[in-house]
């Protein structure tokens, strides 16, 4: 790509991450509507690891975006949905998203002024 | 009778120039082409870019799209790359048309 | 249903199938007295079977499959005062226990407040990724 491209390491890495938010915030939401539905496991998002492997190799976009089935100890009715958890984790997804997207407007910002030179 | 005068008209403008060109050919070794060949590439890599706004665009429309932040992103990247590559073309005809009054 | 905001719709699911629950919670309380002849079957408690939904990976919600009924036979109890016993005094009452009603109630209402959470959390999300690039 040339220097015309505004797309770089960091934006890909950033957007990757969204993606992988994107899909927390997706399963937290499918776990509390799930949260007395007999023998349903959690699920749990992890790109992280993905990310942060991807980022060694220098290709971002490459990241795997994992989704596991939660092992905790399970209620009577077999379920293992913890609320409090999962409401904790949606905060905190939403922090991160918010961090990250401001992250994005900011750099874009920048390189707007740097393109325009004022 | 009348055709006369014209060649001497048109010709005092096309001296100076054509000798600006040249110099600036010499000097820069086909610096000018180089700019305007690099400015063809990027307006291929802007309108990927703006393909791909309108493809997610599109998407947006018909609720097909995954992600939002997929559709702002690339709006948001190619408008830099537009405004990028404008901006480039506007120096290169600025310097071009600086060039083309230099004094010899 | 839209897949560009999908914990939406999977908070959408949730926040459909505890109302449905609380419904029929209301409904078991509303009724837990109406007492009948013992030639007629007793009202029956309401209950609501929902299973996880088939979708991607990450989950696709919750969903209501139907809803099951308690035992038409009740509770048989002797009040021989009462207008509608039969002649040995006997009389029919829904098996609906207010108690566990009442448990029911607390969760299902815990479980549409926390999809409720969970809808504003995911706005938040969006309307977040809405505003990349703006304000220059």
């Amino acid at each position: 790509m040339s220097i015309f491209s505004i797309s770089d390491a960091t934006t890909q890495t950033i957007g990757r991450a969204l993606d992988g938010l994107d899909a927390r915030q997706r399963a937290i939401a499918s776990n509390i509507a799930n949260v007395e539905t007999p023998g349903y496991q959690a699920r749990s998002v992890n790109f992280e690891d993905g990310l942060r492997e991807a980022m060694r190799r220098g290709d971002p976009m490459s990241a795997t975006i994992d989704v596991t089935r939660s092992m905790a100890p399970t209620r009577l009715n077999g379920n293992n949905v913890n609320l409090d958890f999962e409401l904790l984790e949606s905060s905190e997804a939403v922090l991160q998203q918010r961090m990250l997207t401001q992250t994005l407007t900011s750099k874009y910002s920048m390189l707007g002024t740097a393109i325009r030179g004022r | 009778m009348s055709i006369a005068p014209i060649p001497p008209i048109s010709l005092p403008p096309t001296g100076p120039t054509a000798a600006a060109g040249s110099a600036g050919a010499a000097a820069g070794g086909g610096g000018a082409n180089d700019v305007f060949s690099a400015i063809g590439d990027a307006l291929e890599t802007v309108d990927a870019a703006h393909n791909r706004v309108d493809d997610l665009a599109a998407q947006a429309a018909t609720g097909d799209l995954t992600a939002v932040h997929e559709l702002t992103m690339a709006t948001a990247e190619a408008q830099l790359m537009t405004s990028l590559t404008v901006e480039i073309r506007n120096r290169a005809v600025e310097s071009f048309n600086e060039i083309m009054r230099m004094q010899v | 249903m839209s897949t560009m905001f999908a914990a939406f719709a999977n908070a959408r699911t949730g926040m459909g199938a505890y109302k449905l629950w609380l419904d029929a919670i209301s409904d078991n309380i509303a009724n837990m007295d109406n007492i009948t002849t013992t030639d007629q079957p007793a009202f029956q408690e309401r209950f609501v079977v929902v299973e996880s939904a088939e979708g991607p990976a990450e989950g696709a919600g919750v969903r209501v499959t139907g809803t099951l009924f308690g035992d038409p036979n009740g509770v048989v109890a002797y009040e021989p005062n009462h207008p509608l016993a039969d002649e040995e005094g006997m009389i029919r009452r829904p098996a609906v226990d207010l108690t566990e009603q009442m448990v029911f109630m607390q969760v299902a209402q815990r479980g549409y407040q926390a999809n409720i959470r969970t809808f504003e959390r995911a706005r938040e999300a969006y309307e977040a990724a809405l505003q990349i690039g703006t304000g220059r």
